[in-house]
């Protein structure tokens, strides 16, 4: 299993992530000891519980934690309150109308446990540890399990314990066949169909990240094309062998972000953005041009944005400021809050609530703001409003 | 081998000027890319698979694409996104005796929510979307390749990757899998833009300086086209696979942005944002 936790505390937030699992638990941080050792239980269901609820069921805090099995693929959740397990290919897991909490089977290949409010930054490694953050990343480190070549032999070629001893029996044989013994796994044959050897040949091939990612480079080599078109075969859910072989994850390079994932926009904003909102806001720019803040407005120079989930931000040009950046600032409307996001932008963003001093945002964390409220990018000022008037046709997002 | 170029009223004026190239390439018997350029939407297709299925693959993902978005009319980032899920299912259909799959990459001209035209650009795969600046290229997708993780991650250098043993691996395709992850942007469509799709075969064979010399030094009035030139040089440089380019040219210059100062085609604007203090 390849974890990674957003380098960014989220309120009082506590990532743990151990040999079984990971778990995120509001304010878990005095306890931080013993949930580690809880997650390194076979089944740390019941002793993460125990230690959660030590002081009575009524005291239990929130929390999301997600079991792994040993080839780091989800396999069970237990959720309760307010973070959220996602695992692609299902839908949201919660604690939502759990007065205790939820159990979900969470069968998958990677998994993101996620806190209201957890904020964006580089996503840390941590293998085995407590963090304070509110969002852990957990991709599954099974190469190994998904792909047929490694169903271990115990390597006959080396015996390198007992081979001195019965040294003088077996003498070398003079018709020396290549004394290289050729790996096991490379006898593979490809699949009929698949890509075969073409990866020697300059063409391209797929093969899913989880897997793809994570394999040594030199076992690589040898273990060359048979692996890479079984690998593409047995992609899909790929049930495993039982066997993994433990000693591919000591191997693990830590490459397990799956690519969008890192770059998608907190949860915590579709999510609450799909709400309908009870109270309308504007974005005020330079000439006195409003802008309805509905979902997410993209504000720079030349701006560009992902558009995740269907939902595609708007885009506001600013013409005429050298600097401003190309994609400058988000302001988008969450639940009935304007939040704005500085997005690495070159000279950076201040907000000036009102009758406050200025506040430089820190790039990619999303800051919630009130009317009234200067977004101020240099020499170019925006301004949220709060609308009094309706929202005009066509202008949602 | 086609060269289009659109002929329909634009949103903004007139279509854009684009010229297209899809070439085997030296060393292969099968061109496996596809390619599609009519207004609105510009794709590359590479396609790949054992026993020479890569093609039809292809061909399959632009077949649907183009079925499923009306030409002469701007679309939208749903009906694009959408379009990409059919191509995926289709060539998925085509996997029930032989794996295949391939890249899709590409952009439209869609309606903004404002109502107003943006480029929707979708990627899987390693095919490419650049925008040209005039000087200097930059990449708009993200590869789904092996080594781009890799480089992400850190653990190897851009340098590297050319050299890499997984430098063909690519994480996600159009059609092996029966469900696809397809990464969207969205950004401005204005005057005067100029944008490069291609498959890797052009920037496996030349180094990112020698396909920006050859966009700055394109002379409008040479007897090939822009892409011809592209594809030819990749040709010329090894060819070991197919070449596919699509150059687009929104009409007009940056100084006549609606509302524009001119002051965009000023050159170091060109460059990105400027520290506060050094303008």
């Amino acid at each position: 299993m390849t974890a990674r936790v957003v380098a960014a505390p989220a309120g009082r937030w506590l990532a743990v992530v151990g040999a079984s699992g990971a778990l995120l638990v509001e304010g878990g941080a005095d306890r931080a000891d013993e949930l580690l050792a809880a997650l390194g239980a076979g089944d740390p269901v019941q002793p993460v519980l125990d230690v959660l609820a030590g002081s009575g069921l009524g005291d239990v805090p929130d929390f999301a934690l997600v079991l792994t099995d040993p080839a780091g693929r989800p396999r069970h959740a237990v959720v309760r309150g307010a973070p959220v397990v996602r695992i692609p290919g299902l839908d949201e897991l919660t604690g939502h109308g759990a007065r205790t909490w939820r159990e979900h089977e969470a069968v998958g290949t990677a998994a993101v446990l996620l806190a209201p409010g957890a904020g964006d930054g580089p996503l840390l490694p941590l293998e085995r540890g407590a963090a304070l953050s509110g969002r852990i990343e957990l991709t599954a480190t099974d190469a190994a399990a998904t792909t047929p070549e490694p169903i271990v032999e115990p390597a006959p070629e080396p015996a390198p314990v007992d081979a001195p001893a019965a040294a003088p029996a077996p003498p070398p044989p003079a018709i020396a066949p290549s004394p290289v013994p050729l790996p096991e796994h490379t006898m593979v044959e490809p699949e009929e169909g698949g890509f075969g050897y073409d990866r020697l040949f300059e063409s391209t091939i797929v093969r899913p990240v989880e897997e793809a990612a994570i394999r040594p480079v030199a076992e690589e080599d040898e273990a060359e094309a048979p692996p890479a078109a079984a690998a593409l075969i047995a992609a899909a859910p790929a049930p495993v062998g039982p066997e993994d072989d433990g000693d591919h994850d000591g191997e693990t390079v830590l490459s397990g972000s799956i690519p969008g994932r890192a770059e998608r926009p907190r949860p915590a904003a579709h999510e609450v953005a799909a709400v309908a909102a009870t109270r309308r806001f504007a974005l005020v720019l330079p000439g006195d041009r409003r802008e309805p803040i509905v979902g997410e407005l993209v504000i720079g120079r030349a701006p560009t944005a992902r558009v995740v989930d269907g939902r595609t931000p708007r885009l506001v040009e600013l013409d005429g400021d050298p600097d401003v950046s190309r994609s400058h600032v988000r302001v988008a409307l969450e639940g009935d809050t304007v939040v704005v996001t500085d997005l690495r932008s070159r000279n950076g963003t201040n907000v000036v609530l009102p009758g406050k001093p200025p506040q430089l945002l820190r790039a990619d964390e999303p800051t919630p703001v009130i009317p009234g409220t200067v977004v101020d990018l240099g020499a170019t000022q925006l301004r949220i409003e709060e609308d009094t008037e309706s929202v005009p046709e066509g202008a949602t997002a | 081998m086609g060269r289009v170029s659109a002929s329909s009223p634009a949103p903004l004026g007139e279509p854009p000027r684009v010229s297209v190239r899809s070439d085997l390439g030296r060393v292969r018997a099968v061109n496996e890319d596809s390619v599609l350029a009519r207004y609105p939407l510009y794709l590359v297709a590479d396609g790949m698979g054992g026993h020479d299925r890569g093609d039809v693959a292809s061909r399959r993902a632009i077949e649907v694409m183009a079925a499923a978005i009306a030409p002469d009319l701007p679309t939208t980032s749903a009906e694009l996104v959408a379009a990409v899920h059919a191509a995926n299912a289709a060539v998925h259909e085509l996997g029930a005796e032989a794996l295949s799959g391939t890249t899709l990459t590409g952009m439209a001209i869609t309606t903004g929510s404002g109502g107003g035209a943006q480029w929707t650009v979708v990627n899987v795969g390693d095919s490419r979307v650049y925008r040209w600046n005039g000087r200097a290229l930059t990449q708009l997708t993200v590869d789904h390749s092996v080594v781009q993780e890799l480089i992400e991650t850190g653990e190897i250098t851009a340098l590297e990757a050319e050299q890499h043993p997984e430098r063909n691996t690519i994480t996600r395709a159009v059609g092996p899998f029966a469900t696809v992850e397809i990464d969207v942007w969205v950004l401005p469509y204005a005057p005067g833009q100029t944008f490069l799709i291609c498959s890797d075969g052009l920037t496996k064979e030349l180094p990112l300086e020698r396909i920006e010399h050859l966009l700055a030094s394109h002379a409008a009035d040479a007897g090939a086209t822009v892409a011809d030139a592209l594809v030819d040089a990749a040709i010329r440089a090894g060819g070991r696979d197919n070449v596919s380019a699509i150059v687009i040219e929104t009409a007009g210059s940056a100084a006549d942005a609606v509302g524009g100062t001119g002051t965009r085609d000023r050159p170091r604007q060109l460059e990105d944002t400027l520290p506060r203090g050094i303008a």
